[in-house]
Formats: C-alpha cells, structure tokens, sequence
C-alpha cells in the first residue's frame, strides 16, 4: 500500500459518490451514449420516441398523426377543465391563468416531502375543492391531463432537483430504473439503454432520453389516452414484475427521473402510440 | 361372525386414517399458505415481487377451495420459492443497479 | 423438497433404463422419440408464456423474430458441450453480467425438462 496515494484515492472515492448521485452528471452521461448509439440523430429528435429510429413506423405513424385520436381526449378534457367546481372555483384556481404548466411537472415538494406529478395535482386541487379525486390511469383525469399538455407544446422541461431531499427522490427513481425485476429479471435500461432500438418481436424500443415529453399517450391497446403510471405498470408486468399502484412514491420518484432526462426538451404531448 | 367384525374393524381403521390425512393435509396446506403468504408480502416490502408468486397462491387457493389438496399444497410451495427468489433478487441488485448507470 | 429430490431421482432412474431400451432397440426408434423431443422442444421455444425465444432471436423460417440476441443457427457447432448450452439457458447472467436473456432454469420460468427438450431442438438448428 502506497500511503502518499491514499489522499487521491479518498478524493476519488468521494468524487464518484458524488458523481453517482449529481442527476446532471446522469443526464450529460446519457445523452452521450444515444448519441453514439445513434450518431445521425439529434437528440431532440428523441421526443417522438422510437419513431425518431424507425423510418418506416414513422410513417405510418405520421399518417396516424393527421387524424390524431387524442384529438377528441383534449377537447373532452378542456371542457372538463373550464367546468367549475360545486364551490364555483376551477382549476384555474390552483393553476393560474395558463393551464400550460406541464414544462414544471413532475416538482419535489419540500413540505410533502414527496414528488408532485401533474396528475397529483389535477386531483389535489379537485379535493381541495371539495370534489372526489378521479381514477389514475386512463378517463376524465387523463383527458384534463391532456389539455394540460396540448397547453403546455412547445415549452421546454424544466425541473428543479435542487435540495437534498428532491436528490434522494430522483436517485429511487434512478435505481428502480437501472435495478433488474420480474422473473424474467429485466432492467429498464436493459431495454431502453442498452438493447435500445432493437426488435422485441415487432416492437423496437425507445431511448430514454425523450420518454417522458409526449405524455398523457393514446394507444389502440388502452382505447383512451392513458397516463404514463399506465406505461410504467405494462412495462413492469411484461417482465412478471407486480406492477406498483399508480402514483405511489416509486412510481412518482420513476416519473421524476425519467422526466429529469427529458429536461430541456420541447414537450409534444399527448401523443399516439402502437 | 368374526370376519364380518374384522371387516369392519379395517374398514373403519382406513377411513379414520383417510380423516387423519385429509385433516393433515389441510393443516400442512395451512401452513405452507400462510408461508407463501408471508414470503411473498417480504417481496413486496423490498419492492421486487412478482407477478408469477401472486399467479401460484391464486392457484393455490383456487385448488384448495376445489378440494385438490396435493395440487394445492405443490402451488403453495413453488409460491414460497418463486417469493425467495425475487427477495434474492432485491438483495443482488441493490448492489449491482448502480453498474449499469452510463458513465 | 426431499420428496421433489427422491422424484427426480425416480425420473432420473426411469430416463436412463428407458434410454438403455431405446438404446437397445432398433436406430429407427431413437430417430423417431428425438424426433419426438424436438417438436416438443421447439413448442416450447415458441410459447410465448414458456421460452418466447423469438421475442429476441432470429431462427431462420420462424415469423416476426426479434434481433436483441444473436441467431440461433449452426448451434451444434457454436455449443458443443452440451452442460454449458444449458447453464447459459438455465442462467445466462454468469457468462455475461449485462445480459437480457432471462435465467430461465434459475428462477423457474422452465423446468429441467423443458430445458432438456429446448435443448435437444436447438441442436436440431
Ligand atoms: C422487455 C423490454 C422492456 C423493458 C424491460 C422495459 N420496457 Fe419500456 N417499453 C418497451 C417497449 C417494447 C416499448 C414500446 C416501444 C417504445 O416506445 O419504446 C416500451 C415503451 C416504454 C415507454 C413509452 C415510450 C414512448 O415513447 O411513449 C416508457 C415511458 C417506458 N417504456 C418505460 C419503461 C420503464 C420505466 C421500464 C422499467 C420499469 C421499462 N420501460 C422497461 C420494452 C421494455
């Protein structure tokens, strides 16, 4: 043992905690793998998934995009949005003039101590008003959802992960991501990072980076738009993972990290899915 | 006579020792459930159960209700392994998740 | 588990005098139980609630196959020990720590047996 290292090697120690638990550090990390993994493709170009590595599914998913079937979700869920509440108040009242807020959604809420997703806040701001809190996955909360993020295109992420509690949120979210599960022992990244763009019988599968700008999702599958809690339960039950209850503090701090790697990029929600 | 005793003297001991098994059965089942049970809400508490673990006490429960106690008792069990292995796994990974984060 | 172990070993036991038999019997036989084997064994490839191989390799005739691990072509030749054919199926994380491929004989998603009439259809590739 070389004593006259070991000042060096502490500091190294302490610089790669640090490294393992800086979301930016991840993030920069992250975009340099797609971007060698695919070095034709902009990273911004990400926002429509696998569609940006697929030719041909964009095209066909193009021409799906003329007609868009969550067309009809953001109208139902605008008239839902502008309907008051029993109490005459709206959800204007707790979102302010814009309903185009998703840019700041998911945030960490110091009090709570908890991850708020916009969904969280579409039903808080229903109880608080004294009206029951709608169901999580697809429906009314969904389509309001929806209109949210019509409101919110062409805004850019911007999430905060700024205090030490918001960093211990993101890094649950970061290891349910990167930690295999299920019998069948899959990681996210396993799919999404490492085997990314690859065939899975007919489906290819999306890089990381992007995941989290298109959401609430119409998919022929769901019959609805459907939110990303849904997407979050199929991936984990298509592996043998009991999926975890919409909106529970994993799931919550998973949305957090995932949209974490989508900060900066222009929202484009909802989207439309195979 | 003496036979027609005899005769039921063992058919009464074989029934009685049919009781006792069934009695047994159930008592074994009990116990192995409540074993599945417990191993599988472990795998819950460390975030890594399984679909499968949840699919074998259905059938556990399904085939006990049906009177199947061996069928019962042989879902139950592969349940308790299924649960361990999924416990294992939580334990593996919450070393090995961090080598997989891109560098 | 001591009454699974005395089972297996009966079907052990029952496997190697029937295969003595089989043995002792005409080729023809043989030819005709392996023939037997494979189709079982491809079944299993194929049910996408047992092996779902496909989801992830290409095998040449087979419909819509995935292309996340490599082909499973010419395997005989790539895998000539049998035992370890069966230890990368049974638990493919020891050969390569980064692998998708689920540990199918591990955490029980197939039987040894399943594994063994895998087996004896991948060699038929
Ligand atoms: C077995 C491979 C596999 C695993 C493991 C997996 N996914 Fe997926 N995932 C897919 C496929 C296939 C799709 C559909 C194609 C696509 O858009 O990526 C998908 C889609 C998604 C989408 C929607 C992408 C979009 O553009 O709308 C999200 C979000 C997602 N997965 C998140 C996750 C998370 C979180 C995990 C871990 C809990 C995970 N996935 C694990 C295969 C996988």
């Amino acid at each position: 043992m070389n004593w006259k290292k070991l000042p060096a090697l502490f500091l190294a120690l302490m610089l790669s905690g640090q490294a393992q638990s800086d979301p930016e550090t991840d993030y920069l990390a992250l975009q340099k793998l797609y971007q060698q993994k695919f070095p034709d493709i902009e990273l911004a170009e990400f926002k429509d998934g696998v569609y940006a590595i697929d030719a041909k599914m964009r095209e066909q998913w193009l021409e799906m995009e003329d007609f868009p079937a969550y067309e009809i979700a953001i109208d139902e869920g605008e008239e839902l949005y502008n309907t008051p509440f029993a109490n005459g108040k709206s959800y204007a009242t707790c979102f302010g003039d814009d309903p185009g807020v998703k840019s700041g959604y998911p945030r960490f809420d110091e009090d709570l101590g908890k991850v708020v997703t916009l969904e969280v806040a579409i039903n808080q701001c229903r109880l608080d008003n004294g009206e029951q809190a709608l169901p999580w996955l697809i429906g009314d909360l969904a389509r309001i959802s929806s209109y949210m993020a019509f409101a919110s295109r062409g805004k850019h992420f911007d999430i905060k992960i700024e205090t030490p509690a918001a960093r211990a949120a993101y890094n649950v979210g970061k290891q349910f991501y990167y930690s295999r599960r299920g019998q069948l022992n899959f990681n996210c990244s396993g799919c999404h990072q490492l085997n990314v763009g690859q065939m899975l019988r007919a489906e290819r599968t999306s890089p990381t980076v992007g995941q989290a700008t298109h959401w609430p999702v119409y998919r022929g599958k769901w019959e609805d738009v459907g939110t990303i809690h849904k997407r979050f339960q199929e991936c984990n039950s298509q592996v043998r993972s009991l999926p975890l209850e919409p909106q529970s503090d994993v799931y919550r701090s998973l949305e957090y990290f995932l949209t974490f790697m989508s900060n900066g990029m222009e929202l484009n929600g909802p989207g439309s899915r195979r | 006579m003496k036979y027609l005793l005899i005769i039921c003297l063992i058919v009464f001991g074989q029934l009685a020792i049919a009781a006792e098994n069934t009695a047994a059965e159930a008592t074994d089942f009990a116990v192995l459930i409540a074993q599945a049970e417990e191993k599988f809400a472990e795998s819950k508490t460390v975030g890594h159960a399984w679909t499968v673990t949840a699919d074998r006490l259905g059938d556990a429960r399904k085939a006990s209700a049906a009177g199947d106690m061996k069928l019962a008792k042989a879902n139950a069990k592969e349940a308790i392994k299924l649960a361990e292995l999924s416990i294992q796994q939580a334990q593996v990974e919450t070393k090995l998740w961090q080598q997989r984060v891109p560098k | 588990m001591s009454n699974f172990r005395a089972l297996q070993l009966t079907l052990l036991l029952g496997l190697l005098f029937a295969g003595g038999q089989v043995l002792a019997q005409a080729a023809g036989a043989t030819d005709s139980e392996l023939a037997e084997r494979i189709a079982a064994g491809q079944k299993v490839l194929e049910d996408r609630k047992k092996g779902n191989c496909l989801s992830c390799h290409l095998i040449i005739g087979a419909e819509l196959p995935g292309n996340t691990g490599p082909p499973l072509i010419g395997m005989q030749a790539r895998w000539p020990d049998r035992e370890a054919l069966k230890a990368q199926i049974s638990n493919p994380v020891l050969r390569n720590p980064n692998t998708i491929m689920p540990p199918y004989g591990l955490h029980r998603i197939l039987t040894d047996a399943e594994i063994e009439l895998l087996v004896d259809y991948i060699y038929s590739l």
